[in-house]
């Protein structure tokens, strides 16, 4: 932060001249801090992510173990509770932030492997297997995603697996289609015909400057497309399509409260709603700072 | 003092012969035929539009996908219009490069500069990366970077226009290259170190002895660097020569108006507060050249026999045109062109 401020008056330091900016000057920590989107989203984030790793070893209950405090209000011994069951809700919660991570990780693998190398081939390649790629693209777009999921769980079963493979091959078109468009505009920039010109062939050319040049935008979309993911998973818990009960699901937990104690104990449905919410809101805060973040040309600011 | 092969018996480095440029019915190019020599510095001089880099992107196999070729290109005696892209590859950057206008636009913005340079030896000489490091960091000190080690890690949009071109440079001569073409390469470049940039590229190209084709819409730039002059117009050559000649007796009107207008700043004209000398008219659209002299629209000489092509023709000193300039053996003008609407004002600089 404060060599931005001291480098024009004292030009020696750490032997840049003046009007010059030191590569890397400036810390991604620093960067972070200034861009308030990407600090919140990461905190958040880094919050949920630490939630559900420590749920893997530890929460302050079992998450399915059974108790005769039913229906408790939020005390010391249960911070948020217990349901009608008598589990606890906070150790509930943390084993759902678990499934809600897997569902995005699955959903955004899934479509950015098919979606990336599509639109990718459809840039670069042009002409008739550009069309054949994007019309293919099309046709999946147009079929509907939530009643994509609700075939594949009749079929195959329904679990937190299925329900997030048809999410993600339902979101392949939004891949393919950021990629193709911003590789379209890294394909006809000057640098790649620079690259051209000191002789990079076609692949070397969309590794090597393609894909850096994109990644920013594609990381946003993931980004974008894990949110979409978390609160679909939820919905289909809910529906009763997703994650089996007695998985401690957030969509599931909802369902439950929502649907037998809602006017008795409201506070039951409050604690997943507010978990969808916070980190929907985490990962959309996120997606909107990673572009900033991720651009050497705003480095300097 | 290297000598100017102007009239060279060795085989051309390059040969361009009847070069013709469509972009789908309309003519980009037209029948450019014009050789380089080994060392030979040509410029390529004409107002935008004129075709000028479509000639170098045509030489380099480089064309938009929706433009086509047809006429010859031989560089040392490969015809490269019909040869394979993968045989292309190998020649670009390594025997020849290309240096482009805009620097902050032709460099990845996410590369630091170092590993661009070395980009271009890894891809050619199938160095390392830390080999190419190393080379890439004295290319960067040859061309004038000051602490190339540590500017080799900054990012295209930490340099300045005249780094970044420098850059440019280092990468167009990293493998040595026969043949450097330099499309307007101080154009975007501020006036001060455009002149620095014009020094270094004459450098390198002496010390690597490579040929240059440098193009310009500045009169002053091409004729400070090149052995030779190429006047393009409407997608053809009008006008070519050695470039004392041509900037002393220039015979097409079309070069005639840009020496009149390049020699525009002086003090006598300050003091006596005439009007820029401006060649009338502006350049048409693609396509809708005139038939005939495509320089016809715009002439103060055009007449009936203008409506037929003219031929580029004469000796050393070639013209296309019904109606060129004469000029006696003292290098003044004959005759001037008629006043008429033109503000073309006539006669070379001395």
């Amino acid at each position: 932060m404060s060599s931005s401020l001291a480098a024009p008056l004292t030009p020696t330091v750490a032997g840049v001249g003046p009007g010059e900016v030191a590569p890397g000057a400036t810390s991604f920590l620093a960067r972070l801090v200034r861009n308030p989107s990407a600090l919140i989203g990461t905190l958040v984030v880094g919050a949920i992510v630490a939630v559900a790793l420590l749920s893997l070893v530890w929460t302050p209950y079992g998450p399915v173990t059974l108790s005769s405090h039913v229906l408790a209000r939020p005390s010391l011994g249960h911070p948020l509770g217990t349901d009608e069951y008598g589990r606890d809700e906070l150790s509930r919660l943390m084993a759902g932030a678990r499934v809600s991570l897997y569902s995005g990780v699955f959903a955004v693998v899934v479509a950015s492997l098919v979606g990336i190398p599509a639109g990718l081939a459809a840039a670069d390649l042009g002409g008739l297997a550009s069309e054949g790629i994007m019309r293919a693209a099309d046709l999946l777009f147009a079929f509907p995603a939530l009643l994509a999921a609700v075939t594949l769980a009749a079929a195959l079963g329904s679990s937190t697996t299925t329900v997030m493979l048809a999410i993600g091959i339902a979101s392949v078109p939004y891949f393919a289609r950021v990629t193709r468009s911003a590789a379209l505009g890294v394909l006809s920039s000057e640098y790649v015909l620079a690259a051209r010109a000191y002789g990079r062939g076609r692949l070397a050319i969309v590794r090597r400057h393609v894909l850096p040049n994109i990644a920013p935008t594609v990381l946003v979309q993931s980004s974008l497309l894990f949110s979409v993911a978390i609160l679909a998973g939820a919905a289909l818990s809910y529906l009763g399509l997703g994650t089996p009960p007695p998985s401690s699901a957030w969509g599931l937990m909802l369902e439950d409260a929502q649907h037998n104690f809602l006017a008795t104990d409201p506070l039951l449905s409050l604690w997943p709603t507010l978990a969808i919410a916070i980190t929907i809101l985490g990962f959309n805060l996120l997606g909107n700072g990673t572009r900033d973040l991720l651009d050497p040309r705003l480095r300097s600011r | 003092m290297r000598t100017a092969p102007f009239v060279s018996t060795a085989p051309a480095l390059l040969e361009v012969r009847r070069l013709s440029v469509n972009l789908g019915p309309v003519p980009v190019l037209s029948d450019v035929s014009f050789t380089v020599s080994a060392g030979e510095r040509v410029g390529l001089i004409g107002e935008s539009g004129s075709g000028k880099s479509v000639t170098a992107l045509a030489v380099i196999g480089l064309l938009p996908e929706e433009m086509s070729a047809t006429g010859q290109v031989r560089f040392d005696g490969e015809q490269l219009l019909s040869t394979s892209e993968r045989r292309l590859s190998e020649l670009r950057g390594n025997r020849i490069s290309m240096v482009f206008q805009e620097p902050m636009s032709a460099l990845n913005p996410l590369m630091r500069v170092g590993k661009q340079v070395g980009e271009v030896l890894r891809v050619h000489r199938g160095l390392r990366r830390a080999q190419a490091r190393a080379r890439a960091v004295e290319l960067l000190a040859r061309v004038g970077l000051d602490d190339a080690g540590h500017q080799a890690r900054a990012f295209p949009h930490q340099l300045s226009g005249g780094q970044r071109q420098r850059v440019m440079l280092a990468m167009a001569v990293a493998c040595g290259p026969s043949l450097v073409l330099a499309d307007e390469p101080t154009t975007a470049l501020d006036v001060t170190v455009q002149a620095q940039v014009l020094v270094e590229l004459r450098q390198l190209v002496d010390e690597e002895q490579s040929s240059l084709v440098l193009i310009s819409h500045d009169l002053a730039v091409v004729s400070s660097l090149c052995d030779r002059l190429l006047v393009m117009y409407g997608g053809r050559v009008v006008e070519s020569g050695a470039t004392a000649e041509l900037l002393a007796r220039p015979r097409h009107p079309y070069t005639a108006g840009l020496v009149a207008t390049s020699g525009a700043v002086s003090p006598d004209r300050a003091r006596d507060g005439r009007a820029l000398p401006a060649i009338a008219g502006t350049v048409p659209e693609l396509g809708s050249f005139p038939t005939g002299c495509v320089f016809r629209s715009r002439c103060d000489r055009a007449d009936e026999h203008c409506e037929l092509p003219p031929v580029l023709a004469g000796g050393d000193h070639q013209v296309a045109c019904w109606h060129p300039h004469t000029h006696d053996a003292f290098g003044g003008p004959l005759e001037t062109p008629a006043p008429g609407g033109a503000t073309v004002d006539s006669g070379a600089p001395r």
